[in-house]
């Protein structure tokens, strides 16, 4: 270093002062002693000494703090205002369906507690996430799937079974699906490859969900995964041939699909699974047995009023609802406030769900730089897919899962897992405009003038 | 000729989107080139054309890159995109339709080459 540079680093520190957002300060640094330098050596060619063009270039830069004020003006973290506030919304109304119908319910006196003691571990969470600098997961995607994976397999010997299920893993799925977004990541550039060990990074995951055994899991798991691998080689991740890519991720996806569906169907039909599938293509053939629950949400769906308590007939028709849906807190809450409170509240929280969802898909869509893009998708489909399969599974369209209502139903690890999703999903849209690598669809106009640099420099 | 520092104030992203239109560029190739091409009556300062150019990223105009170029170290290199250019085609119809106007009023001699 010269002496002299004191003088640019002075300069460029007067800036850095004014730039509040700290984690573009090293860009813009380097943007600026580069020019400084371009114009030192300017002024070295007209004949002036290095101290005097050093000294010369810095003045011509202005005033470090007016620089500084604008640069501060147009690098301001991005704050996304309306995904925060219908989160807030949410959670609010959460804790409220909560403290409204535990009051209400013989069963759920403790629900509300319960949810003010889980409820700031869950902000705390979401805090965390947002001001986590979410490239490190990238950078250690692969230590981060292990380590879940571990978590995961821990969780098998010392949480117990819950109907004859472990329930931890559909928590951990919600979390393996952005650290397979890291995966992937992880295996860019990698062509075929990479797909294979994706798809086996995938099946890890997948195997957890079996052992659970999960359906709920599975099926998020499964749909997310495949969503990110067809998004990233549609993108042009795993290089140019997109359709074979493609076929090498349907085929067996497909194949595998049709000989599990055809196992559970025909030879293992009195398995769990297998029953849940038949149950849900002959909703009528046993109302009493697998079939039941299906058939009792329809009927409070259809018998629904726009507002107030449905009133059911039958022999059921004096039994209260939270009697008939034991689940009404976790895994019916949605069609537990339809036959409660009527179908418009219940109808106004798929709304807001849905306005969430949009809000959360348009953030993902400003996304420049492919590893925030793919962290950010698969947080965002992580909280899709729990909010759709939740509403189907809760208007009778397809079979009862156990599954959690984002910011809704009850539960600590679900609500602070979901929290943590969509803190970490605002905070890759905070750092929009700082990380560089770009998406590969962006690099193509450019990628001959870079492999001609790289040819010469081999 | 010195020109009133308001008049050159918003036209500036023009001028840049212009330049960037003939070919990528970096900062202090932009300041150097805008210079030379209008022989020295334009002198952008750095501390105009950073937060413009980061601003102008930011909008989706422009996007930047690194590369090595003189053998030296990597610079950011900037281009215009396709939503640049059109914006720059609308600025520029704009400034057009403007300055004739100007001239028109003025009784300027220029009108006719303006078009």
């Amino acid at each position: 270093m010269h002496s002299s540079s004191k003088h640019v680093q002075d300069f460029l520190q007067e800036v850095c002062k004014e730039i509040r957002f700290k984690s573009i300060h090293e860009h813009i640094i380097k943007e600026l002693s580069g020019h400084i330098e371009d114009q030192k050596n300017d002024y070295i060619d007209q004949g002036f000494d290095e101290e005097t063009a050093n000294l010369k270039a810095v003045e011509q830069m202005g005033d470090p703090a007016i620089v500084g004020k604008q640069l501060d003006k147009t690098h301001r973290p991005r704050m996304e205002v309306s995904i925060l506030s219908i989160c807030a919304i949410l959670v609010v109304l959460g804790g409220g369906i909560q403290f409204f119908l535990s009051g209400v319910n013989t069963n759920g006196i403790d629900n509300f507690s319960h949810f003010l003691q889980y409820a700031p571990i869950g902000i705390v969470a979401f805090v965390l996430m947002y001001f986590f600098d979410y490239t490190w997961l990238g950078r250690y995607s692969k230590f981060t799937y292990f380590v879940l994976l571990a978590i995961t397999a821990v969780g098998f010997l010392i949480s117990t079974e819950f109907n004859g299920r472990y329930t931890h893993v559909y928590y951990s799925t919600l979390l393996f699906i952005p650290a397979f977004a890291g995966i992937i990541y992880g295996f860019r550039n990698k062509g075929y490859l990479g797909i294979i060990f994706s798809s086996l990074f995938y099946a890890g995951a997948a195997f957890m969900c079996m052992k659970a055994p999960s359906y709920s899991s599975f099926a998020l798991l499964t749909i997310s995964c495949l969503i990110i691998l067809t998004v990233a080689i549609v993108k042009g991740f795993f290089g140019r041939n997109r359709k074979l890519s493609l076929a090498l991720v349907y085929v067996p996806t497909l194949l595998l699909t049709s000989v599990v569906a055809i196992f559970n169907t025909v030879i293992l039909s009195h398995y769990r699974i297998g029953e849940r599938i038949t149950a849900f293509f002959n909703q009528g053939h046993d109302p009493l047995g697998s079939g039941y629950q299906i058939m009792l949400i329809r009927k409070l769906f259809f018998a629904a009023k726009p507002i107030g308590t449905v009133s059911l007939d039958g022999n059921v028709g004096n039994i209260s609802i939270d009697r008939i849906l034991p689940n009404w807190s976790t895994d019916s809450s949605l069609i537990y406030l339809i036959a409660r409170l009527g179908y418009i509240p219940g109808m106004a929280l798929v709304a807001i769900m849905i306005i969430l969802i949009i809000r959360m898909f348009v953030s993902v869509l400003k996304q420049k730089n492919a590893y925030g893009f793919l962290v950010t998708f698969s947080a965002c489909l992580a909280i899709t897919g729990e909010i759709v399969l939740y509403v189907l599974s809760n208007t009778g369209i397809i079979a009862p899962m156990s599954l959690v209502l984002p910011f809704i139903s009850l539960g600590a690890f679900g609500f602070i897992i979901n929290m943590a999703l969509l803190g970490l999903l605002l905070s890759v849209y905070r750092r929009t405009d700082l990380v560089k690598d770009r998406l590969p669809s962006q690099v193509k106009h450019y990628n001959h003038l870079s492999d001609k640099k790289s040819n010469q420099a081999e | 000729m010195k020109i009133d520092k308001s008049l050159m104030s918003g036209s500036t992203t023009m001028l840049i989107l212009k330049l960037l239109d003939s070919g990528d560029m970096y900062g202090y190739q932009m300041i150097e080139e805008l210079e030379l091409r209008s022989e020295n009556v334009f002198t952008l300062k750095a501390g105009t054309l950073y937060p413009l150019l980061h601003t102008l990223e930011h909008q989706d105009m422009i996007e930047s890159y690194e590369q090595v170029s003189d053998g030296v170290r990597p610079r950011k290199y900037y281009r215009i995109t396709k939503l640049g250019k059109e914006f720059f085609q609308e600025k520029k119809t704009e400034w057009v339709t403007y300055t004739s106007i100007v001239n028109r009023v003025l009784g300027g001699l220029n009108y006719a080459f303006i078009q």
